[in-house]
């Protein structure tokens, strides 16, 4: 399978970050989460979902704890660090300079 | 707090890495379930629920190894499986393997016990309190070639006096000492000394106390501390021997001090200090003037004084001497080295040069390795290229490769560290006992470290590099043939000739640097020493003021001894010298001729004196020219006479024959007696096989100036021509010499051969390491060509069968493969050459009589070379010969 690019990935950690910011979640809610509050339009490639979660825990932005879950399975739920919030702040912040920066360039009418 | 959760993270990953995959596992599996019945609740059937969840998440496995690498530990996995494949193909091929460890072990462990040596030698510092501080200060004699010179006592404690710049001086001289009380006497060597050198040093007493300073003055100076060595050896390693009298040279010692083992100041072969007499009645011990010089002096730099001012401050203090006392300090200068340095200047240039060597070896060896490497590598074609298309980086198949050759390596070098280390505790005794420091030789964990950084970096050097020629080629290249293409294998090709060629070069230095420094040795050898060294028994013995009181009872004593010695059974030859040659013993004065005075501007008359009797001359074996011997009629009363050199007698004494001339010690205005030279011997190469003979007079025993012998010449050396095997004469020299006097001890006792060979050790040492290098170059460089051109054979074997059937002659095709290595060979030779002229030239220290660009010497190292290389041509040339065509083509 292709690799994410980039841009992607980064994304799509800054989307996990916001997901759990408001309550822990397992990985499926959080797949769930992301395809409601978008509307159905981001619909998460789940096979990137679970190497991104680790990849954030490792890094200490998350971090996780079993529990048991609505369906009375064994479950891992996610939750923020103060560390991840640090980075959801500064993620958010980027991303809204570079879609604004995309918008300004797109919507420039021809000089 | 992120770090250290990003540090847990990582330990944990580590730790408990199977554990976390489980969990992830069973994570996913559960992911998996809820999209499962989500699907299933949208009305897909089971199986399609099943199938549209893993399209829609991905396999269990797969996902899992992700988040496996996810957790950022790809690398350490990959480490593991490389090195347990790495371990696995080395036991497939123990053949290779095995020539491969060995080879980096024989390279490996060379160059860290090389490295040993050197370090201790010229690295480490001193240790002793701030080594960088301590000097050594000496007298420089500006008239004429005395140069430098040690200091004379009256002079050393004005510079204590005067110096600020040093916050403590003090001065030692060796000398022998006869321990007596216990059993046979026993002969040691100490140091007399003033009593602040511990301080100086900063180093103290493991037992009892250092000196003080009113024991400098006589009768109160009949102290004395131990080193470790003597304490244990003599004393049992009793403690409670401090406190307690020990009879030295007859008298009562009291022992105030035993030193620590890690204590050799100034060298191991001193075992004793006691203090030097310089006030009150000091007849007994050594002058205290300002004309005899023998005292070592080592001083402190003060903190914060730096070495330039220090410098300055002796320049006035020097001046300052020198104007005052012109007698003896009209021409001397005040000198200043670091004590380090001091110590063992005259080893650098020797020891770098081994070093040097051993690198080479170094370098061959991992050459070696890396050009086998690259053989099987290519060899491995097929299975490279299979990983290749399975989806393996470039970077992965290279780092796949390089861990392989980084375990033979890690392999080859603890082997080879564990054999240095063995090695240098066991031959460190062996080391000659003119090297610096050669007591403090052990192994050390810079020692370790220094091998194991050396293990690392040419392993990752000589293995990823071979590895990055061999994943070069693309994976359809080696899955196209049943064997890589011969295109591919040109690539191969060219680079292991290059590392051949680098690997001959270095052969080629090492041959050279070994065929001079034998030819030298051969020379030194041969050389005309002035004297014979067969047969010829030696000792010495010093005869003690205790007993000996006037010199009047010092020359009876040597008159009664030759008689003895000349009537011992075995003995053709006996005779006395106050300085046998190569023994490290020298006295030299100058003198005056008559009727030749000194020019302006020409240096006075120099020469070693030497007191002899008996039949000395006959007794060495040297060979007398014009005139006569000195003869037992040449007594005190007798007139005086000498006989000298032919160097002596060419360099000083004008006209024809020097038969006649007088000469006379010191300067034209000495009281010393005019004396007539009444024969000349040939020169004596005293101070060692490849030095210059140097003027030298010798003089009757019984004729030398009675201070003279009183102070300097109390200890005599026999030396006794024997009929026999020397050593079975020895019983019976002993015997006459215990008649003669039961307590006096015999020292040095060797014959004239074994101080030769002492005396070459060192060169015979560093003769012998490179030969063995060049020995172990030339093995490896034959068989790294040997390697090359079976390879080279084996796969052009199915073009030599199109040759053939074309053709070609089996000749032509031995002339192919010879071709190639001597293609080879020359590129090696053409490379190595101007290394081995600028590796001649850095030898300059150990050449004698033989020039750095000696003929003989390279002509004979690159005739032999070719020799070798030539032989490792003939198997594979022969197989290249005996190929048939039929098989060979036949064989796609």
């Amino acid at each position: 399978m292709s690799r994410p690019t980039d841009l992607v990935q980064g994304t799509l950690d800054l989307l996990i970050l916001k997901t759990i910011a408001l309550e822990p979640m397992h990985g499926w809610a959080i797949a769930q989460r992301i395809r409601l509050l978008s509307q159905d339009v981001l619909k998460v490639q789940q096979g990137s979902l679970y190497p991104a979660l680790h990849k954030l825990e490792h890094h200490g932005f998350i971090k996780s704890a079993w529990d048991t879950s609505d369906n009375n399975r064994r479950a891992k739920y996610y939750s923020l660090t103060r560390a991840g919030e640090k980075r959801l702040a500064h993620e958010l912040e980027s991303w809204d300079r570079l879609s604004g920066a995309i918008t300004m360039v797109a919507k420039a009418s021809a000089l | 707090m992120r770090v250290l959760r990003v540090i847990g993270n990582r330990l944990r990953s580590l730790l408990s890495g199977d554990r976390l995959d489980d969990e992830a596992r069973e994570e996913i599996a559960a992911h998996l379930e809820r999209q499962i019945a989500a699907n299933r609740a949208t009305g897909m059937s089971d199986d399609e629920a099943r199938r549209a969840a893993v399209l829609e998440v991905g396999q269990v496995p797969q996902l899992g190894e992700a988040c496996r690498d996810a957790r950022g530990l790809a690398w350490w996995d990959a480490l593991r499986s490389d090195t347990r494949y790495a371990v696995r193909q080395m036991r497939k091929r123990p053949g290779f393997s095995a020539a491969a460890v060995v080879t980096l072990a024989l390279g490996v462990g060379a160059t860290a016990a090389v490295f040993a040596v050197v370090d201790t030698v010229l690295l480490r510092p001193l240790p002793y309190t701030a080594p960088d501080r301590l000097y050594t200060l000496y007298e420089i004699n500006t008239r004429g070639n005395v140069g430098r010179t040690r200091a004379a006592a009256l002079n050393f404690l004005d510079w204590q006096q005067q110096a600020s710049s040093f916050s403590g001086m003090a001065a030692h001289v060796g000398t022998g000492f006869t321990l007596t009380g216990r059993g046979e006497p026993e002969f040691a060597l100490g140091q007399l000394v003033t009593p602040g050198l511990l301080d100086v040093l900063g180093v103290q007493p493991m037992l009892g106390r250092g000196f003080q300073p009113h024991e400098t003055e006589a009768g109160r100076n009949r102290v004395v501390i131990l080193t470790h060595a003597l304490w244990m050896r003599h004393f049992g390693g009793d403690p409670s021997v401090v406190g307690r009298p020990s009879s030295i040279n007859g008298q009562p010692y009291l022992v105030i001090g035993v030193m620590p083992p890690s204590f050799t100041y100034p060298a191991e072969t001193y075992q004793l200090m006691t203090p030097l007499v310089t006030r009150g009645n000091v007849a007994d011990g050594p002058p205290i003037s300002r004309s005899a010089r023998y005292l070592r002096v080592v001083a402190r730099l003060r903190d914060g004084v730096r070495e330039e001012s220090a410098r300055e401050e002796l320049a006035v203090i020097g001046k300052r001497l020198s104007d005052t006392f012109a007698d003896s300090n009209a021409t001397v200068t005040i000198g200043m080295a670091g004590l380090a340095e001091d110590m063992t200047a005259g080893a650098q240039k020797n020891l770098v040069i081994v070093l040097v060597a051993v690198g080479f070896v170094l370098l061959i060896a991992c050459v070696n390795v890396a050009g086998l490497t690259i053989a099987r590598g290519s060899a491995r074609g097929r299975e490279l290229s299979v990983r290749a298309a399975i989806g393996a980086s470039r970077g992965r198949l290279v780092r796949q490769l390089a861990t392989e050759g980084l375990v033979l390596f890690i392999i080859g070098g603890a082997i080879g560290l564990t054999l240095a280390a063995w090695g240098v505790a066991a031959l460190a005794s062996e080391l000659p006992t003119s090297l610096p420091r050669a007591a403090e030789i052990s192994v050390h964990w810079r020692f370790v470290a220094f091998g194991a950084a050396l293990t690392f970096i040419s392993g990752l050097l000589f293995s990823v590099l071979p590895a990055l020629s061999i994943a070069r080629r693309g994976p359809a290249s080696g899955l196209a043939g049943a064997r890589g293409t011969v295109s591919a294998g040109r690539a191969v090709q060219r680079t292991r000739g290059i590392l051949i060629a680098a690997q001959i070069a270095a052969a080629v230095v090492l041959l050279a640097g070994a065929a001079l420094a034998l030819r030298s040795f051969d020379r030194v050898r041969k050389a005309d020493k002035g004297f014979e060294t067969a047969q010829t028994m030696t000792f010495g013995f010093v005869m003690r003021d205790r007993a000996f009181p006037q010199t009047a009872d010092m020359r009876a004593f040597a008159g009664r001894t030759v008689e003895a010695l000349q009537a011992a059974p075995g003995v053709e030859a006996a005779g006395l010298t106050t300085h046998l040659p190569l023994a490290d013993n020298n006295l030299e004065n100058t003198f005056t001729v008559d009727g030749s005075p000194v020019e302006a501007g020409q240096d006075p008359p120099i020469a070693g004196v030497r007191g002899v009797s008996g039949h000395y001359r006959t007794a060495i074996g040297a060979r007398l020219l014009q005139g006569r011997d000195l003869l037992p009629s040449d007594t005190e009363r007798a007139q005086p006479v000498v006989v000298v050199t032919a160097d002596f007698a060419n360099r000083y004494v004008r006209g024809a024959s020097p038969l006649g001339v007088r000469v006379k010690m010191g300067g034209a205005d000495s009281d010393d007696p005019w004396r007539t030279i009444v024969g000349v011997i040939a020169d004596i190469r005293h101070g060692g096989l490849d030095q210059e003979p140097r003027p030298e007079v010798w003089m009757p025993y019984a004729q030398l100036p009675d201070d003279l012998a009183a102070t300097w010449l109390r200890g005599l050396n026999v030396a006794a021509r024997t009929s026999m095997d020397p050593e079975a004469a020895m019983p019976a020299l002993r015997a006459g010499m215990r008649a003669l006097d039961a307590d006096m001890p015999l020292m040095n006792v060797r014959t004239l051969d074994e101080l030769a060979s002492e005396s070459t050790a060192e060169r015979r040492l560093e003769t012998s390491l490179l030969a063995a290098f060049a020995s172990i170059a030339l093995v490896l460089a034959a068989v790294g060509l040997f390697a090359v051109l079976a390879f080279y054979v084996a796969q052009h074997m199915h073009e030599f069968g199109v040759r053939l059937a074309l053709g070609a002659t089996p000749r032509g095709l031995l002339g192919l493969v010879i071709r190639r290595g001597l293609v080879l060979l020359a590129m090696g030779v053409a490379l190595g050459l101007p290394a081995a002229l600028a590796m001649g030239r850095g030898m300059s220290t150990l050449l004698y009589g033989v020039e750095p660009a000696d003929p003989v010497a390279l002509g004979g190292a690159v005739a032999l070379l070719s020799a070798v290389t030539l032989a490792a041509c003939a198997v594979p040339a022969r197989r290249a010969m005996k190929t048939d065509p039929l098989v060979a083509l036949r064989n796609d």
